[in-house]
């Protein structure tokens, strides 16, 4: 006759952990009919939840995180190194002509051609304007990857 | 070469690659992981835009911290556990609970009657109610807390033992194991009830 049934988590142990289970719980189980049916139930319900359908996203995550990666590090630091190289050859490249002609700058546009001066400006702009740009779109850039992640 | 070493090798190939820039290796860290991420999203998480969202929060967070990376645990583990903190504070944020007082304790209404409720009576009827089960099993997970959903999926789809878990949800292991009790006595309890209820 059985007088005390075992706790819902000793057939739990029993179910998932059974080497840990004690062996009259073990054997309480194998001889008590409604303990055994509660340790079916938990077995049918174990099987029941492996059974779900794992979930998944109706779009491409993989594809959609790596569009919206910021630029890798390496890169960008190429970028910054690659910058900081060419507004050093513009300002080295400025200092240069202002010192050896600053005689004659006052005068300048006068003696060069208006071909040359409108040559170097030109140049100098387009230099000037690419920076910039870079400059903007590489703080675009960061300002969005610092969004996202905030 | 056990599964673990083999695990960190790959994981530590891929983290390497993703470092020296290759976008495509980081590629390959999302559809390794994905599987686990969006578990844990469905289970934490029960509005459909916001869980789109925190998904890829959670790959940039990734991509961000992956130099921090220390190669402790595996890879997969690590980024289940900056989903389930995603998660957290995004249940915080909005004020959700994260377990509900209705699952906490053993319910006084299932105790008091306990003996006389069964799924089924005897073995011949298992195979009958499993076809069942699973329509009123989704429903009953589905309305489980979201820690008690999530601990259920890792450790019962997801295979995780019950250290995995405790490094993604930082939750000591007893505390673990002792909610995961919880949450299948929930379950049967509210399958009992609700079998009882639709067989009546
Ligand atoms: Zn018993």
């Amino acid at each position: 006759m059985i007088n005390e049934h075992v706790t819902d988590m000793e057939i739990q142990l029993f179910i998932f952990e059974e080497e840990k289970c004690a062996i009259h719980v073990v054997e309480h189980i194998k001889h008590c009919p409604q303990c055994a049916i509660k340790a079916a139930e938990y077995n049918v319900l174990v099987e029941g939840i492996e059974q779900l359908e794992k979930p998944a996203f109706d779009f491409a995550l993989a594809d959609l995180v790596v569009e919206q990666l910021p630029q890798p590090q390496l890169r960008a630091r190429f970028d910054s190194l690659f910058l900081y190289i060419i507004a050093f050859v513009v300002i080295s490249f400025v200092a240069t002509a202002l010192y050896f002609f600053k005689d004659t700058r006052l005068n300048l546009a006068w003696k060069t051609s208006p071909a040359s001066t409108g040559l170097i400006i030109t140049t100098v702009a387009c230099i000037g304007i690419f920076l910039l740009a870079d400059l903007f779109r590489k703080y675009q850039r960061q300002m969005h990857a610092a969004n996202f992640i905030e | 070469m056990n599964n673990t070493t083999e695990n960190t090798f790959t994981d530590q190939a891929l983290v390497n690659k993703v470092l020296r820039g290759h976008t495509n290796a980081f590629k390959a860290i999302v559809k390794h992981t994905e599987g686990l991420v969006t578990q844990i999203i469905f289970k934490m998480v029960a509005n459909n835009e916001d869980r789109r969202d925190l998904a890829q929060d959670v790959y940039l967070k990734v991509y961000q911290k992956l130099s921090g990376f220390k190669f402790k645990s595996k890879l997969s583990t690590w980024v289940g556990q900056i989903t389930y903190n995603t998660c957290l504070n995004y249940l915080e944020k909005k004020k959700l609970v994260l377990i509900d007082e209705h699952d906490s304790g053993a319910n006084k209404q299932f105790e008091t009657s306990k003996n006389n409720t069964h799924l089924f009576s005897n073995e011949t009827e298992k195979l009958v109610f499993t076809k069942e089960l699973s329509q009123i099993l989704k429903k009953e997970i589905d309305n489980l807390s979201p820690l008690y959903k999530t601990l259920i999926t890792l450790y019962h789809n997801e295979d995780l033992s019950y250290s995995e878990i405790a490094q993604i949800t930082e939750l000591p292991e007893g505390t673990v194991k002792n909610y995961l009790f919880r949450a299948r006595k929930v379950l049967r309890e509210r399958l009992q009830l609700t079998y009882k209820t639709q067989a009546s």
